[in-house]
């Protein structure tokens, strides 16, 4: 079957239904008129509303850190290699106390987006959700996805997954679990043959270099091991085309981000400008805008809330 | 021309902003959409309440706008899919009956039944039994595609979810679809 036979059978499904006539809309256009009359002018503009849900969101978000980290007084790094290297030390200096593979990894996961100025339809989202994820990968993982402050009228959800063994209903192998990835080598060429395998089975057909760094972006949108992260820092640091500038996280936090170049457009890792721990990222598309994530407030812990026992498991991804 | 037909969504709402009535040009411009796609899921007379529902809503909302995204419609689709999920149920029944059956449940005049019945051909019926089947969350995505025609971009700004979201519960929903129609393919992989 073509892969689009399925979208097209759809589409057909109930097309007949016509638009619907002035007359059966004009009931509800009354109704929201009268809605509209009985409001007063306004005094003045009331702008960016939004903006201050959103920023009052990023403060909480920003709060109460979890793990101490070590602060290591770096003079100033001069390339993104540097930043590579000071990060690869940071990820082994700061204090982490290694999870058992019985253990959740507990922590908050921020994306938003922003659309550059003029482009429909992508518009800013910020999204705020918390995962514990099974150590060994070997119990199911808890999703908490919030709704954001832009749309608190939207409901919050809970989702228990399950990983598969084999590839998923999407043909893509899950993530590798914390645990899996404490049993990567820290060997430079083994762990590079690793990255740009996971990067290739992602988005295959791609040069060596850039299945490495899909791999290596891959990789860091979970937690890592210290001794895989600073490893991956390394790889990454010899890559060709990576450059250095000063980007804001997720959550607003200024640091400074290794980015990549490439036809696609420029994908960055952002680094605390001052213990250079690894913050999070950002994906810029040149004329349609850019995402920004990060992993915060990281914790271990031994169970799942108690709410989740309500909830049943879905099917695995 | 009329200022209704050369301005942007945004900037129809934000004059609503000073000019409430102003509104009612987003109405006229996109209640039909969005009707007929309510319509498509839930049937005529339900679309009437969730467009009513949706509209108020979104104006009661529209001082939030954003009005860097000069079209409204997936922000008014995000709307409507609250709304929907109040019928989840019946929805649910409606493409169940129709799996069955071959004729929606509102389909009350014994010539448009028979018409109906003459056009539910084979592949039709599992793909509604499908539907029935699927996540609420994981129809709203696949629907969203199908159905309203929006983007993966459109379709996460309008639920709010990431990108990489929705493609995992469209895959999911195409998974299923594909299923329904004897599919043997496996790869689910699509571009944006």
């Amino acid at each position: 079957m073509n892969d689009l036979t399925d979208l097209t059978e759809l589409r057909d499904l109930f097309a007949d239904k016509p638009h619907p006539t002035a007359d059966r809309l004009a009931p509800a256009r009354a109704a929201l008129l009268a809605e509209a009359r009985m409001k007063q002018r306004p005094r003045g503009r009331a702008v960016g509303l939004w903006r201050l849900m959103l920023a009052g969101g990023l403060v909480a978000a920003t709060t109460a850190g979890v793990i101490a980290v070590q602060t290591v007084n770096f003079s100033a790094p001069v390339s993104a290699a540097e930043v590579l290297r000071l990060a690869a030390e940071a990820a082994t200096t700061t204090p982490w106390p290694e999870p058992r593979d019985d253990q959740y990894l507990h922590y908050e996961r921020i994306a938003e987006t922003r659309s550059e100025k003029g482009v429909p339809n992508v518009g800013p989202r910020h999204i705020t959700g918390e995962v514990w994820e099974s150590v060994d990968g070997s119990r199911p993982e808890l999703l908490w996805h919030k709704p954001s402050k832009s749309r608190p009228q939207d409901r919050e959800y809970k989702e228990l997954l399950t990983r598969c063994p084999g590839p998923g209903p999407t043909g893509v192998r899950s993530g590798p679990s914390y645990a899996d990835l404490r049993g990567w080598p820290t060997d430079q060429e083994q762990l590079r043959h690793k990255l740009a395998e996971r990067g290739n089975e992602m988005y295959p057909g791609k040069d060596a270099a850039t299945r490495t760094w899909y791999g290596v972006r891959d990789v860091l949108g979970s937690p890592v091991p210290p001794k895989q992260q600073a490893a991956i820092f390394k790889i990454a640091a010899a890559l060709p085309g990576i450059e250095m500038e000063e980007l804001k996280d997720a959550t607003g936090k200024s640091g400074v981000a290794v980015t990549r170049v490439d036809n696609q457009g420029r994908e960055s890792l952002i680094f605390d400008k001052t213990s250079y721990v690894f913050l999070g990222g950002q994906e810029l598309v040149p004329g349609q805008g850019r995402e920004l994530w990060s992993v915060t407030r990281l914790q271990i812990t031994d169970v799942l809330p108690a709410w989740s026992k309500s909830l049943k498991p879905e099917n695995c991804v | 021309m009329p200022l209704s037909t050369t301005l942007s969504d945004a900037v129809l709402i934000e004059r609503s902003w000073r000019d409430p009535e102003d509104f009612a040009l987003l109405f006229d411009r996109h209640a039909g959409h969005i009707h007929r796609y309510v319509a498509r899921r839930l049937g005529d007379d339900t679309a009437d309440d969730v467009v009513f529902e949706t509209f108020l809503a979104a104006f009661r909302l529209r001082r939030d706008y954003d009005t860097a995204r000069p079209e409204a419609l997936p922000w008014l689709y995000g709307i409507t899919t609250n709304f929907i999920r109040r019928y989840q149920r019946a929805e649910m029944h409606r493409y169940k009956a129709y799996s069955k059956v071959g004729v929606l449940p509102e389909a009350d005049d014994a010539a448009e039944q028979a018409l109906e019945r003459a056009s539910a051909h084979a592949v039709r019926r599992p793909l509604a039994q499908a539907l029935a089947s699927l996540k609420a969350r994981d129809r709203d995505v696949l629907l969203l595609v199908a159905w309203a025609d929006l983007t993966y971009e459109e379709v996460a700004g309008a639920l709010s979810i990431p990108i990489g979201t929705v493609r995992s519960r469209l895959n999911r929903a195409r998974a299923v679809v594909r299923d329904a129609l004897g599919s043997t393919d496996p790869t689910m992989e699509q571009t944006s």
